[in-house]
């Protein structure tokens, strides 16, 4: 919000300059974000808080804030009003529907007043703070707000309904019911919102903008000033409606105090009186049922001192509430009874009191100590701390860990074969490209590779995050890990460094249960090219190798293999696992064994014949060699394993050994077909 | 073999020996106990004075003849055998290793310095609804302060939040965090919640739809401002540095808090001379904090008059940028290697 630094300097004869002013400011109200010169005069660009905006948005507020922060002497401006025979409320009357709408709304009455152009000094003034010109009677309601924070209106009181007396209603709009505003836009309004009218017509939306029909013009000879409370909610409600901020709606959906419409109005009659002349009206015509009571709180000093953690000393604390204009209404041993300014709609209970002195005594004065008390050794958060050994275990294999997006498009979830329809949709998305939420992490990691194609030949990058579902009744949302290689040489398919990886990741974490299994039909993958990753029984997700169709739109035609898995589940098989074995203590015997089998006998159904062929003595069946190819038959392959046998309580003798050997040779040769090498 | 059958052959075997082994054969041949060179010296004994002094010194001059030839090829084969020297000023071989983003290693480094103070990771759920995304966090519908949080809101056609009638949302901070773990435990409480966030935003250089936050919250009968400035300073000047910054405390307002706290650093780069990276102020803006608002403790079911307490939050993606110097918070999400490779 902009104020002028030499209207502030009219209430604080001796301000700082702007820059040493700013720096108190900052520390004990609020934010400058700019000073800027504009010709003889600077503007503060003040970021006033929201909850201080009843009594700091104006420059006379901000003025009593400085004065109070810096202790200045802060100068009163003294209001008089030199009013004319003839009663106000013989020419106006004011009817309001619902006093929670509108608690208090004061109006005046000026005849004869002469529309003109501003005094120079009053439009530079409006220049500096942001606003524009129009005449001499807007001007000053715009003046007289930016005085005072309380937003005024005049209305042209010739063009009110009504011969003799006329009225001015504050009612709610009906639906369907239009208005046409000072800056020539036509608005739809519902029940939601508040409206100012005469007997036939809106006159303004209440609390947010001034309609065109009574609108002040050249020919205007008579006023009708409007100072009002209007209900927060509701007019914040209708801005938002309508979408239809103004410097009106802004303050009272902060919250303006009610008594302040009182010495507005009276402001600003006079203001317009010296400017344009005209009989100011007898008296008020004031609705103001409800009088808003005046607000007493305690404040214990040693209750502060516990929240504080600090002693300041009573007649300190007593000092800056007096400079706040607190009351001191009654001041006792170890408290005092503060009378609350009508202006602090933001002190309602002790805390609030209690930032009062700490700020004004500066925070940064108040000393560090450190809490005492009993110590209590942190929880261990086991997703967490799995997670960054997950983590560094791919990395340490030369993933990259990337972070994307937790949005996908429609047409991300077309080219997936994912219904959108069972996908969470975002209401108000901030593009098509983030519309819906990620059901998965694979999408927006295959978009990676082909972004990184043009600096690297391969991309390897795995991402930890979380993926959401629509569920039977609420949404759900799971962690999930998955991981991505795709390189431009279209000859290798990395689908066995994948799973390599992943073998890798478990063996780090102590895990050794891990097998892949045939994935069922699933449209990412073409026949034959992914996996279920298991651990035991346990499904944790799938490895695959996307097809062509995905790969020409996310990887420019080169493939690629991903993995997804359940990161909860990952954690709940490893943390099971983890136990010590028992060093053997008795030798090993170490048997290589080379077959030949027809191509499309899989490693896992030889293995599968190996250890059923001996169960006791074979401790491990490791593939070293596989090969397909020149020197060998066309549809064979060579397979060489090496074969551990062990025993638990004897050395085994090359006889046994012997033995357990030819069964299993015996085994692949009636079984599978192979034939010994 | 004669004298001269060996003078001939002796020397081109040696010549032509490819190994150390073959080497020492050839010498065994000729020069050992039995080799025939040896043989021949040892019957010079039996031959008459004159053959002796005829052959004798032949024999002699041969065997040293062959004893040097051999000594010369065994210092050439060692020469051949021995590995030649490398240059160590060439680069070291380039092994690849992947890295992990910029935000987990703040994030890491941020919660182990917490650790060390006692506090425990608490985590939530990135869908809220209005409840503890706002309502509990002392903004109840239509109160303004929701505006400082615009929020992306979820199309809830057959999904419903657990509390009735509540709008979800994806949480616009990680505040809801805290209200998740109060509901659930009695104090002390001595936690962090690290977590995406989201927000209704145009995104540019400073600005994203998604983020990084991190809250702290500690709880219990007599926690004060004056301990709440001891944690925060603490937890900052073991993240940036000791000697390096100081901090700076200053009202702000947030509805959960009371009173309210503006937590900046002088710039780390400039020292508090002011450059680009603080705008020319000295501070970095930091983090909101202040002391948990009696309405907060009253949503979770705590008396407020038992408990006091502190809470602080900042953006882990502003600390990396700090740290790193990282000009753009869209390079967190641009999947860019590299950019993630020099991490």
């Amino acid at each position: 919000m902009k104020f002028s630094y030499n209207w502030l300097k009219d209430y604080i004869p001796r301000l700082p300059k702007p820059e040493k002013l700013a720096e108190s400011l900052i520390i004990k109200s609020f934010e400058v974000e700019t000073i800027e010169k504009s010709n003889t005069d600077y503007i503060l660009d003040v970021k006033i808080l929201p909850n201080r905006f009843s009594d700091s948005s104006g420059h006379f507020g901000l003025s009593r804030e400085i004065a109070a922060i810096l202790n200045l002497k802060l100068k009163e401006p003294k209001i008089t009003v030199k009013e004319a025979p003839g009663k106000a409320e013989n020419y106006l009357r004011v009817k309001v529907d619902n006093q929670n709408d509108c608690p208090r709304y004061s109006a005046r009455i000026m005849f004869d007043v002469k529309v003109e152009e501003s005094p120079q000094w009053l439009k530079e003034r409006l220049e500096v703070c942001g606003l524009q010109t129009i005449n001499n009677i807007v001007d000053a309601a715009n003046y007289v707000m930016l005085e005072t924070g309380q937003p005024l209106h005049c209305f042209d009181y010739d063009k009110l309904a009504g011969k003799n007396i006329k009225t001015i209603a504050i009612r709610r709009a009906k639906n369907e019911e239009t208005i046409e505003t000072l800056d020539d836009k036509k608005y739809q309004l519902t029940a939601d919102v508040l409206l100012i009218a005469d007997l036939e017509k809106p006159l303004a939306i209440a609390g947010i903008k001034g309609g065109k029909s009574t609108g002040i013009s050249e020919k205007t000879k008579k006023i009708a000033i409007e100072s009002a409370n209007f209900d927060p909610v509701l007019i914040r409600r209708a801005s938002k409606s309508l979408n239809l901020v103004t410097d009106a709606s802004m303050r009272f959906e902060r919250k303006v105090d009610p008594n302040l419409t009182e010495s507005a109005i009276n402001r600003l009659a006079s203001l317009i009186q010296e400017l344009a002349g005209g009989k100011i009206m007898k008296g008020i015509v004031d609705i103001y049922p409800k009088k808003i009571a005046k607000k007493a709180l305690g404040f214990d000093f040693i209750k502060f001192e516990r929240f504080a953690g600090v002693k300041i000393p009573p007649f300190q604390i007593k000092n800056i509430f007096e400079r706040l204009h607190f009351k001191i209404v009654r001041k006792q041993k170890n408290n005092l009874i503060l009378g609350i300014p009508s202006w602090r709609l933001d002190i309602e209970r002790f805390e609030d009191l209690a930032e009062e002195v700490l700020r004004i005594y500066d925070y940064n004065k108040i000393p560090e100590i450190p809490p005492t008390g009993i110590l209590i050794p942190p929880q261990k958060n086991e997703r967490l701390e799995w997670s960054r050994k997950i983590k560094k275990i791919l990395a340490s294999l030369g993933l990259d860990e990337i972070y994307n997006y937790s949005f996908v498009s429609k047409k991300d979830l077309i080219n997936f074969g994912l219904n959108p329809n069972e996908t969470i949709q975002m209401a108000n998305p901030v593009s098509a490209a983030f519309e819906f939420l990620r059901p998965t992490l694979i999408i927006n990691l295959l978009k990676t590779s082909g972004s990184n194609f043009r600096f690297y030949d391969q991309v390897k990058v795995f991402e930890l995050g979380k993926v959401f579902q629509k569920g039977a009744a609420a949404p759900y949302e799971e962690w999930r890990l998955a991981g991505l290689i795709s390189q431009k040489n279209k000859k290798e398919h990395p689908f066995l460094e994948m799973k390599g990886f992943l073998e890798k990741m478990f063996d780090s974490l102590g895990f050794w249960d891990l097998n892949f299994s045939d994935l069922k039909e699933n449209p990412w993958f073409d026949f034959g090219r992914s996996a279920e990753i298991k651990a035991g029984e346990e499904s944790l997700g799938f490895i695959g190798e996307i097809n062509q169709n995905l790969s020409q739109i996310y990887t420019d035609g080169y493939p690629a293999v991903i993995f997804e898995m359940d990161l909860e589940k990952i954690i709940k098989a490893v943390e099971e696992e983890l136990e010590f074995e028992p060093i053997p203590k008795f030798p090993s015997i170490i048997r290589d064994l080379s077959i030949l089998v027809n191509s499309d006998v899989r490693v896992s159904e030889i293995l599968n014949v190996i250890s059923y062929s001996e169960t006791k003595l074979l401790r491990d069946a490791d593939l070293f060699d596989m090969y397909e190819g020149p020197n060998l038959p066309s549809g064979k392959k060579s397979l060489s394993f090496h074969l551990i046998f062990q025993a638990d309580d004897h050395t085994l003798t090359n006889d046994e050994v012997g033995k357990s050997l030819e069964k299993i040779i015996s085994n692949l040769k009636s079984q599978l077909s192979a034939e010994i090498r | 073999m004669n004298l001269e059958e060996i003078k001939k052959t002796a020397p081109i075997e040696i010549q032509n020996a490819s190994d150390l082994n073959e080497l020492e054969n050839i010498r065994i041949k000729y020069l050992g106990r039995r080799g025939s060179l040896t043989e021949i010296l040892k019957s010079l004994k039996n031959l008459a004075l004159n053959q002796k002094k005829k052959i004798g010194p032949k024999a002699n001059f041969l065997r040293e003849s062959l004893e040097k030839l051999i000594q010369e090829k065994k210092q050439l084969l060692n020469q051949v055998n021995k590995f030649p020297p490398i240059d160590i000023t060439a680069p070291g071989k380039k092994k690849e290793i992947g890295h992990l983003h910029p935000i987990s290693k703040v994030e890491e480094e941020i919660e182990d310095i917490f650790a060390s103070l006692g506090f425990s990771v608490a985590e939530g759920p990135e869908i809220e609804d209005e409840f503890h995304n706002f309502d509990a966090l002392n903004m109840p519908a239509d109160h303004p302060a929701r505006d400082m949080w615009d929020t992306l809101w979820l199309k809830t056609e057959n999904q419903k939040s657990k509390i009735k009638n509540q709008k979800l949302l994806l949480r616009t901070h990680t505040s809801p965090i805290q209200i998740h773990y109060m509901e659930t435990h009695q104090p002390p409480i001595r936690i962090i919640a690290p977590g995406k966030a989201f927000r209704y935003e145009a995104s540019d250089a400073s600005h994203e739809i998604q983020f990084y936050q991190l809250e702290a919250l500690m709880v219990d009968k007599n926690i004060t401002f004056a301990n709440f400035k001891s944690v925060v300073s603490a937890f900052l000047k073991r993240l940036f540095g000791d000697k390096k910054i100081s901090v700076r405390f200053r009202l702000d307002y947030f509805p959960f808090v009371e009173p309210g706290v503006e937590v900046a650093v002088s710039c780390p780069r400039c020292s508090n001379r002011g450059c680009a990276l603080c705008k020319y102020s000295g501070w970095l803006e930091i983090a909101g904090a202040g002391m948990v608002h009696p309405k907060v403790f009253e949503a979770v079911g705590y008396n407020p008059k038992d408990w006091q307490g502190f809470a602080f939050g900042f953006g882990l993606d502003r600390i990396a940028m700090i740290k790193y110097n990282i000009p753009d918070i869209r390079l967190f999400h641009s999947g860019d290697l590299r950019f993630i490779k020099q991490f």
